[in-house]
């Protein structure tokens, strides 16, 4: 017998999702009647189904031929998601500059095809060009530079 | 009647053509060509993109350019696949079969050429059949109380999963995770927080534009890194554009019947354009003299397709405009669009604002004229774009899509949920997942919702109402009929050889 790993790895997920919906619906909301429903209601439904498919697709893998979960850019990952959590968490400190300077410089050097000057550079482009675009052009009210810089 | 449908297009024509939604409908077209003329980003991701420049335009021209963005990838999507044999948009990959074989024979421009003129045709036959449908079935809709409402917007939701790709029950799974994600916020009738976290930032729920970049804009992303796609290798040459008159005498049947053929398969949720495509090139292979010419240049194989995918990409806007029911991911986004500028679509919003509803029909005809004229005398230029290497885009669309997702809400808040649901969308690509259904799912399921909840006050509880109502009835034995159909081997099999993603 062989298993189908994505399929089973997609049924757990989505268990684990419908689980965490249920479960936060049945104790943390008001159910109410099918007549009246509570905030609870739907999501505690759409819970339940969510684990029955999930455990419909997990059975089903077990009986299919194994398929493979492909390449995965590691790489691109750590970086692709680090440039957008950079962002994230230095907006506000370091401001428009730094911050997207920061998270497009992690961005290009996502492809492992780019030289550490290339990536400079398109960082440096793409930041000069998004701050014309975003703060002149469009007149968004963000700081070129944050409270960590300018103190 | 008549009369009626003509005063409503001039009305359509002047919104159209006032000079801001004249600007953006270009905008949208030329935006639209170069994303379709890409591989590595669709139009899903880009219209999600430009949702937060939205926020600055009137609502009428947000639409008329995030339409454009639409019909225009189609366009450009047919451009590389006759020249490179390379099908920037997946609806696209059926031109490529007839398309590029004509560009090794040396007819390139001959095959772009009918393509464009198949397309302006398909979109003229359409926009009418649009503005003669548009009236009537939003009528029809106003009608519509929550419990037609409700199995409306199953139907169409599972309908959509029946033409999307890859294992069906998947994609249900999908449609359901993505309506609890939408779940996130505060409960519109109680007033409860649900699944907020105790985080004070969730309590407006969970922010759409930082939803669909993420599973969207991030996963495309992540899978061109993979296996990065090298820019673009050799180009067939162009040597003369015009067709000759019995090229065209060849390809009239083939357009008129695709246009039609296409307006009727656009209509269907999330059937659109890759499914018109693929009928109007077997229907021509099969009633063609010579079918033996087919995968070997044939002209029909081009003109047909292309009038089809076109038609189908501009009906598949009925749904939504008369119903607020959106057939394509893209268009969810476009619901999304208009809900931030304070409207709610509808079969309201035909006679509530006339001048938006009207304007963006009218739009998609005047845009479908610009395609013709960007894509024809252009085609050289647009070539080139593909010489851009995708290690230069992709920082773009990481920045591009951050600042989008910032501007929105002043959040770094939000760009966290971008980046979770960029991780949450690869790992369900990595299982075999498709984004479309859940973020259909994830936009339409506080509707659902609310809709189930007032059908259900009405009936005092009763569920077997939406049985008995003959029109909630039938949509959701159709959708039944439907489920059952895609679960069955044979079809799933076929459908499998059909359906690649399209974002």
């Amino acid at each position: 017998m062989t298993i189908n790993l994505k399929d089973l790895a997609a049924g757990a997920l989505f268990v684990i999702i419908g689980l965490f919906f249920a479960l936060d619906a049945l104790f943390n909301l008001r159910i109410g009647q099918a007549f009246s429903m509570g905030p609870g209601y739907f999501p505690l439904v759409l819970g339940a189904v969510l684990v029955g498919l999930g455990l419909v697709i997990a059975m089903l893998g077990l009986n299919k031929p194994s398929e493979s979960f492909g390449r995965v850019s590691w790489r691109g990952l750590l970086l692709v998601i680090g440039a957008v959590i950079f962002f994230a968490a230095t907006i506000r400190g370091l401001g428009m500059v730094l911050s997207l300077g920061g998270a497009t410089l992690m961005a290009s050097l996502a492809s492992g095809r780019m030289s550490w000057r290339g990536a400079a550079l398109l960082s440096i482009l793409l930041t000069g060009f998004c701050v014309l675009a975003f703060i002149y052009a469009l007149r968004l009210p963000y700081p070129l530079f944050g409270g960590w810089i300018t103190g | 009647m008549e009369l009626e449908l003509f005063n409503n297009l001039a009305v359509g024509f002047n919104a159209a053509l006032s000079p801001e939604n004249f600007m953006f409908c270009f905008v949208g077209a030329v935006i639209g060509t170069f994303i379709g003329v890409l591989p590595g980003l669709g139009p899903t991701a880009t219209v999600a993109m430009l949702l937060p420049v939205t926020y600055y335009l009137s609502p009428t021209a947000s639409l008329i350019m995030l339409a454009g963005i639409y019909y225009g990838s189609q366009y450009g999507g047919s451009t590389t696949a006759i020249l490179m044999n390379l099908p920037g948009e997946v609806s696209s990959s059926v031109t490529a079969i007839d398309g590029y074989q004509m560009a090794r024979k040396g007819e390139a421009g001959k095959a772009l050429a009918i393509a464009a003129i198949g397309s302006f045709l398909a979109g003229t036959f359409a926009t009418f059949l649009i503005a003669i449908v548009a009236l009537p079935l939003a009528s029809v809709a106003l009608q519509f109380g929550s419990t037609q409402y409700f199995a409306l917007i199953l139907f169409g939701l599972v309908t959509s999963t029946a033409l999307a790709h890859g294992s069906a029950i998947k994609a249900v799974a999908m449609i359901v995770a993505g309506m609890l994600f939408g779940m996130v916020g505060t409960d519109v009738d109680t007033g409860a927080f649900r699944f907020t976290l105790g985080l004070i930032e969730l309590s407006d729920g969970l922010s759409t534009v930082a939803v669909a970049l993420g599973i969207f804009g991030i996963v495309e992303i992540l899978k061109n890194l993979e296996n990065m796609p090298d820019s673009a290798a050799g180009t067939a040459k162009i040597t003369t554009l015009m067709p000759t008159r019995a090229d065209l005498r060849q390809a009239a049947g083939p357009i008129a019947r695709g246009s039609v053929l296409g307006s009727l398969l656009g209509v269907l949720p999330g059937g659109g354009s890759i499914l018109s495509a693929f009928s109007s090139y077997t229907l021509e292979k099969r009633i063609s003299k010579h079918p033996e010419r087919f995968g070997k240049g044939a002209i029909e194989g081009v003109a047909g397709p292309e009038a089809a995918n076109n038609a189908g990409a501009q009906t598949s806007f009925i749904p939504l405009l008369t119903l607020g029911i959106p057939s394509h991911p893209l268009m969810a986004l476009m619901i999304g669009a208009l809900m931030i500028q304070g409207i709610t679509p509808g079969p309201n919003v035909v006679t509530e604002q006339p001048q938006l509803f009207w304007g963006v029909i009218a739009s998609m005809w005047i845009g479908n004229a610009m395609l013709v004229i960007l894509n024809l005398p252009l085609v050289g230029l647009w070539v080139s774009m593909l010489k851009i290497p995708y290690r230069y885009l992709l920082p773009a669309i990481v920045a591009f899509s951050t600042i989008g997702v910032f501007t929105v809400s002043n959040s770094g808040f939000d760009v966290y949920v971008l980046a979770f649901f960029g991780v949450l969308g690869y790992t369900f690509h990595k299982f075999g997942c498709e984004p479309a259904p859940f973020l259909m799912g994830f936009v339409l399921g506080g509707l659902l919702e609310e809709h189930l909840r007032r059908a259900m006050v009405f009936s005092r509880g009763d569920p077997t109402v939406f049985l008995t109502d003959p029109i909630s009835g039938s949509l959701l034995f159709v959708a039944v009929v439907v489920l059952i159909l895609i679960t069955l081997p044979a079809i799933s099999r076929k459908r499998e050889e059909i359906f690649v993603e399209e974002d």
